[in-house]
């Protein structure tokens, strides 16, 4: 019987092993496959035009190109396997087709290991530069998303403590100071609770609409959906909440279906609407207007109020968008809501910009692509 | 005496079936609240509630299997009120059965509006009984007039297609209650149509562009997103 001989493989290796291929250094893809050979053809096809043309005889371009070949691939593909590849190729078909004597391999040469050597190096060298970059790319985007997350829970957190502390505060007093409110008083401490705490209900909603969300690839499940029905849902539950303001919806004479998760779109245009019942100041009147252009569909949302300062412009939807001081401070949502909507929004592979009309107002748009 | 409406109230979290409960008797109902499912299937059988509220979190097993089996003995109004706001588990519990959903938190005159229409429903043998005495079914300016298969609106015709008046009709016979996607599908298509909404959606634009003043603020069909259509009721 065949012993099995165990060769200890210590750890330390394993994580080396694992750790090359976690990082992909000598992955395969088709997409890089088709990229490292059709730059060889070219290559090949480059030096095959140019000594059919020069007459001279002078190949030193061959090596050059080969060169730029190489580092080419190293470049544009992941890892180092077909930059290597390349090399090794590259080497080969220079000894091979552009050597005298022509389609012919011929060892002795001289320049042979020097050459294999330069490529060698160039292509490692060059694919480890290439790859190191596309590290710090998605480390870049990791700490991006992370900043964002940090500003969101950060605006969430005062979201949920300002009122929680009204309705502690309108409670205690409710419990302590019983016998001496007058019954107008205890109403007022009871609707104080109460719309506290229906705030509260629709900041958990935005909680709940950004666990929807793949938090791996930032992406959302999406199907096609009517974008008029969407935008009623939206429009019917801000009047639930927001009596006084009339809503005006415009849309096109097609209806249009855009591949999205509509729940989640009826949050931003919710969250637009409110944005603009509770910073507008000034506003009896929302549009929401729908459109097609060439970019998708056009979602706009505009009101008739104060609009937006123009130092917030910029910071909007960071969930940072709060001066310090000033009354501004005193309000309760840090524009948690709209960095809501711009995470939905760009979950979708859409954009959302705000700007103020001429006409007074502030004037939200949505851009979703359509297929 | 009167006699009042029996509600069944199956709900763990006190707080919440407390304050159900006293909006519930100060608007004219009996309550009997509940707070598991085990306890919940045995009222149902010993006190004939006339409306179940249902929440689908019970400590000792899903709402969903309550619902399940009071739906093999009985048609009794079941209205499910949960925190689950996912469009699946409204559309899971509409087909298999229950006469609506409310998602938590809700109003409650929401919730007073949505038990009555149940109660309504259940108490006719057709879904709607004006249907079956006059053959039409009015809300607002819109009349369903069964006999003739005509929508008319302000008494003239909207001339809806084969199949928009096929939709119609139907929401029209549940008016006030939440019909999912797939099952406006197969009672228009048959069970053997693909579950492709698509055509659904399309047809339902064409609809409002014909009965709707404006299709985006609807006055008689309106969609609960990614679970269906609700017709309004008469009023």
């Amino acid at each position: 019987m065949k012993k099995r001989i165990h060769i200890p493989w210590p750890e330390e290796w394993k994580k080396k092993t694992t750790l090359l291929h976690k990082q992909g250094n000598l992955i395969y893809t088709p997409k890089d496959f088709i990229i490292s050979f059709c730059l060889y053809l070219a290559t090949v096809v480059a030096c095959l035009l140019l000594r059919s043309v020069d007459k001279t005889g002078d190949t030193s371009y061959v090596a050059m190109l080969f060169l730029t070949d190489v580092f080419l691939t190293a470049v544009l593909t992941d890892g180092y396997l077909f930059s290597i590849l390349c090399a090794v190729l590259g080497v080969l078909s220079v000894d091979y087709i552009f050597t005298e004597p022509y389609w012919h391999i011929s060892f002795t040469l001289a320049g042979f290991p020097l050459t294999f050597l330069v490529m060698m190096t160039i292509s490692i060298l060059a694919g480890a530069l290439a790859s190191r970059a596309k590290q710090v790319e998605v480390t870049q985007r990791q700490m991006q998303r992370e900043k964002m997350r940090g500003n969101l829970l950060r605006g969430m957190g005062h979201d949920i403590r300002t009122p929680l502390t009204g309705i502690v505060g309108a409670t205690d007093v409710l419990l302590e100071q019983d016998g001496s409110l007058t019954p107008q008083q205890r109403q007022e401490l009871l609707r104080s609770v109460n719309e506290e705490a229906r705030w509260l209900m629709r900041v958990t909603e935005n909680l709940l609409s950004i666990t929807r969300i793949d938090g791996e690839n930032a992406s959302v499940k999406k199907t096609p959906e009517l974008m008029e029905e969407v935008m009623e849902g939206a429009v019917s539950k801000f009047r639930r909440h927001y009596k006084g303001i009339p809503v005006q919806v415009h849309l096109p004479e097609e209806a249009l279906l855009v591949p999205m998760d509509p729940l989640l779109m009826q949050q931003v245009l919710f969250n637009l609407m409110e944005n603009a019942a509770r910073h507008g100041e000034t506003v009896t009147q929302i549009d929401l207007r729908l459109t097609r252009q060439e970019s998708g569909a056009v979602l706009e949302v505009a009101d008739n109020g104060v609009g937006i300062a123009p130092d917030r412009l910029g910071s909007l939807f960071d969930g940072t968008s709060h001066p310090e001081e000033g009354r501004e401070d005193a309000r309760r949502d840090m524009g948690i809501g709209l960095s809501v909507c711009r995470t939905i929004v760009t979950a979708h592979g859409g954009t959302i910009t705000a700007e103020n009309q001429k006409e007074g107002g502030a004037l939200f748009r949505i851009t979703l692509p359509i297929e | 005496m009167k006699i009042k409406d029996k509600v069944l109230i199956v709900e763990d979290e006190q707080s919440i079936s407390n304050f159900i409960s006293m909006i519930l008797q100060a608007s004219g109902f009996d309550t009997i609240v509940v707070r598991t499912g085990e306890e919940a299937l045995t009222m149902v059988s010993s006190h004939c509630p006339d409306l179940i509220i249902l929440d689908l979190g019970l400590p000792d097993m899903d709402g969903m299997e309550v619902l399940k089996s009071v739906r093999k003995w009985s048609n009794l109004p079941v209205v499910v009120v949960s925190a689950r706001n996912h469009e699946h588990d409204k559309v899971e519990a509409l087909d298999y059965g229950a006469d609506d959903y409310l998602v938590k938190p809700f109003g409650t005159s929401e919730l007073l509006a949505r038990i009555r229409t149940a109660i309504r429903h259940t108490r006719t043998a057709l879904p709607n009984g004006e249907i079956a005495q006059s053959g039409k079914f009015t809300t607002g300016e819109l009349t369903i007039d069964y006999d003739k298969h005509q929508v008319l609106l302000r008494g003239e015709n909207a001339r809806l297609t084969v199949n928009e008046y096929k939709i119609v009709a139907l929401l029209g016979k549940y008016a006030g209650k939440v019909l999912t996607y797939d099952f406006i599908i197969r009672e228009l298509w048959g069970p053997k149509a693909k579950t492709d909404n698509q055509i659904l959606r399309v047809n339902m634009a064409n609809i409002r562009r014909k009965i709707e003043k404006n299709p985006g603020q609807p006055e008689y069909i309106f969609t609960e997103v990614g679970v269906g259509y609700r017709m309004r009721e008469d009023d």
